[in-house]
């Protein structure tokens, strides 16, 4: 079944380095957002089934977006995908209900890697 | 004031995200340093004239007196660049209190702010030149700019190769903490199709 993927992410090339990223054949449908406003209506409207997040954004930044996806309840499995690399960045999104973490900048290798971990391609 | 980029948004765009990341593994290392958890921002480009850098320093801007550094370093073809380091003088009182330092003199501030700005700039140049592809970083030595002075009256060297600059505004907080300071990477106007050329081949 098609997976709606969100990409959300402030910069243009960074979003576009994640969708080089995405492992070949997976079958996903992707809308990208461009900050967390826009992100967390995305997830509202269903199209962020899974969620690459950046943290460093305007008007919504990372934190915020998975306090929101908390507080609202939505369905969404986040891994988080950011330049932030303070040990406490990824305790505290992992506490906020990511489901990992990976270090900018992203490529097909690192994300294969933890999407097969977490049986996310099966 | 800072004027129109002459650089496209996607260069631009490409521009932030490079500092993003490099100011990422920068803010890694203050954190250790300092103990505290670090607040990054967004990275700011502007183009702005010499006489006119520490317009560029926006997010130090207040009645503050504020100290600062800065180091010259080359990559690839590109020379002449320069890394300041500007902290505001409670910021820099804040940081003396989470290492346990004592400023008792000017002097004290000075080796505590060398000590800041190399942490921070030795972690954020090598991560520029990786992702730009670089492998030839050289820095050069930390020369003092400013000692508690007020922004408006802090003079930046002249930087060599004149012209405008393609500045990067770093602006780094603690959380919690007064600690407010800026990491400006200047980059000569004389230098940016080098720059642009490398980032095209990135995007």
């Amino acid at each position: 079944m098609t997976i709606p993927l969100l990409i959300c992410d402030d910069s243009n090339m960074a979003r576009k380095q994640v969708a080089r990223s995405l492992p070949d054949g997976w079958d996903v449908e992707i809308t990208y957002a461009t900050n967390g406003v826009e992100g967390i209506e995305a997830v509202r409207e269903g199209r962020g089934e899974m969620l690459f997040l950046d943290l460093t954004m305007p008007e919504m930044d990372g934190y915020e977006v998975l306090e929101a996806i908390r507080a609202e309840g939505l369905k969404s499995v986040v891994i988080v995908i950011s330049g932030d690399i303070q040990p406490e960045a990824r305790e505290r999104v992992l506490k906020l209900g990511a489901l990992e973490f990976i270090k900018k900048p992203i490529n097909k290798e690192k994300l294969t890697s933890v999407l097969e971990m977490f049986g996310l391609l099966d | 004031m800072s004027e129109p980029l002459p650089i496209s948004e996607e260069i631009r765009d490409a521009m932030q995200e490079i500092c993003n990341v490099a100011m990422g593994a920068a803010g890694e290392s203050l954190a250790l340093f300092s103990g505290v958890f670090v607040e990054l921002p967004i990275p700011k480009i502007r183009f702005v004239k010499p006489q006119v850098v520490t317009e560029a320093l926006a997010g130090l801007r207040g009645e503050d007196k504020i100290s600062a550094v800065m180091q010259s370093f080359a990559m690839g073809e590109t020379p002449n660049n320069q890394a300041l380091v500007a902290i505001t003088e409670t910021g820099l009182n804040d940081l003396a209190q989470q290492r346990g330092v004592a400023l008792e003199s000017p002097d004290d501030a000075m080796a505590l702010l060398k000590e800041l700005a190399t942490v921070i700039v030795d972690n954020c140049l090598p991560h520029i030149a990786e992702q730009l592809e670089l492998d030839n970083l050289t820095q050069g030595e930390l020369q003092t700019v400013a000692a508690s002075q007020l922004l408006e009256n802090v003079q930046i060297p002249e930087i060599v190769g004149g012209g405008h600059l393609l500045t990067a505004e770093i602006n780094y907080h603690l959380e919690g903490h007064p600690f407010n300071c800026d990491l400006l990477l200047l980059m000569p106007e004389a230098g940016l199709e080098r720059t642009i050329e490398r980032l095209q081949r990135l995007l």
